[in-house]
């Protein structure tokens, strides 16, 4: 199993642009959810100071 | 065909754009991280090695569709900037300013992933050459689109149309670097795929595989990431409506 995940010398280029790959989808991930959070939490605090 | 009109009607308005995709979210995010894994895995592991670059144009797997869908989202930009610039269209001022992030950010990766490969393959990070330089015009024009948007923050309306006259001129970038490889002389490979045939491209089955699998599970990404921006996009621009506040007391 572990000499598949060799790629002998260029273990550092491929395996780099693979947590590159898997880093920027993960900040992508994370963000639209933080924003949407934010948000959410924005229009519900406007709702609340409108009603009252 | 009525269905067809039918739809296309209901997408066009924000209610029914940010009800129908809320549908879509789920099954796109699992298709494309299905996609991915599976594609990487069949890339990475069981396709075989190339006969001049070993195991380093695995990194294809990633640069290519990457690079694919930096111009592909770019494409979606100009278009939906050129609906919403003549038409006044909200949802496709939503599609637009929701494409710009994630297009950047595959615009990024692809310049990355292109280093990491250029590094063993030509001896070098980086060269000034047409299609790396075009690519890095690309990554300029998303900030250009994103930061003339955010410059006019407080009237939303106005900034779209900003945005999108700025993403149509930046149209004109598209051509240059799909050609790029062609009309300059460049330390550049030329296009992975030939879909008229000719004797360019991969003939391989077994590395065209991954590669077109990787290709859907970032298209599927998009279009989740793209759906999930422009509804809160809508949610924002559309806060004093009765629809928007509808949604919250139902939560």
């Amino acid at each position: 199993m572990l000499t598949m995940l060799d790629m002998g010398k260029y273990n550092f280029f491929v395996w780099g642009s693979m947590a590159l790959f898997a880093l920027m989808m993960a900040v992508d991930l994370i963000s639209l959810h933080r924003q949407k959070k934010q948000l959410k939490r924005q229009i519900k605090a406007r709702q609340r100071r409108t009603q009252s | 065909m009525n269905k067809i009109v039918k739809f296309y009607h209901e997408m066009g308005s924000p209610p029914s754009f940010y009800r129908i995709t809320g549908h879509w979210l789920k099954p796109l995010l699992i298709l494309a991280l299905l996609l991915t894994v599976y594609g990487l895995i069949d890339g990475l592991f069981f396709a075989p090695p190339d006969y001049q670059q070993g195991d380093s144009y695995r990194i294809m797997f990633v640069h290519v569709p990457a690079a694919w869908m930096s111009m592909f989202i770019y494409f979606i930009i100009g278009v939906s900037g050129i609906i919403a610039f003549v038409w006044r269209m909200k949802v496709a001022e939503a599609v637009m300013m929701a494409s710009a992030p994630i297009g950047a950010l595959f615009t990024a990766l692809t310049l990355l992933t292109g280093m990491l490969w250029g590094k063993p393959m030509w001896g070098t990070y980086w060269d000034w050459d047409a299609r790396m330089t075009s690519e890095l015009i690309l990554l300029f024009l998303y900030i250009g689109v994103m930061g003339i948007y955010s410059a006019y923050d407080d009237d939303p309306r106005k900034a779209a149309r900003l945005a999108a006259l700025v993403a149509i001129i930046g149209l004109i970038n598209l051509p240059i670097i799909r050609y790029s490889v062609e009309w300059w002389t460049s330390i550049h490979q030329g296009a992975s795929i030939s879909i008229m045939g000719g004797n360019s491209g991969i003939k391989e089955w077994s590395m065209l595989r991954p590669l077109l699998v990787m290709a859907l599970a970032t298209k599927f990404y998009y279009l989740y990431s793209m759906l999930h921006r422009a509804r809160s996009y809508l949610l924002r621009t559309e806060q004093n409506k009765s629809w928007v506040s509808k949604q919250f007391i139902e939560n």
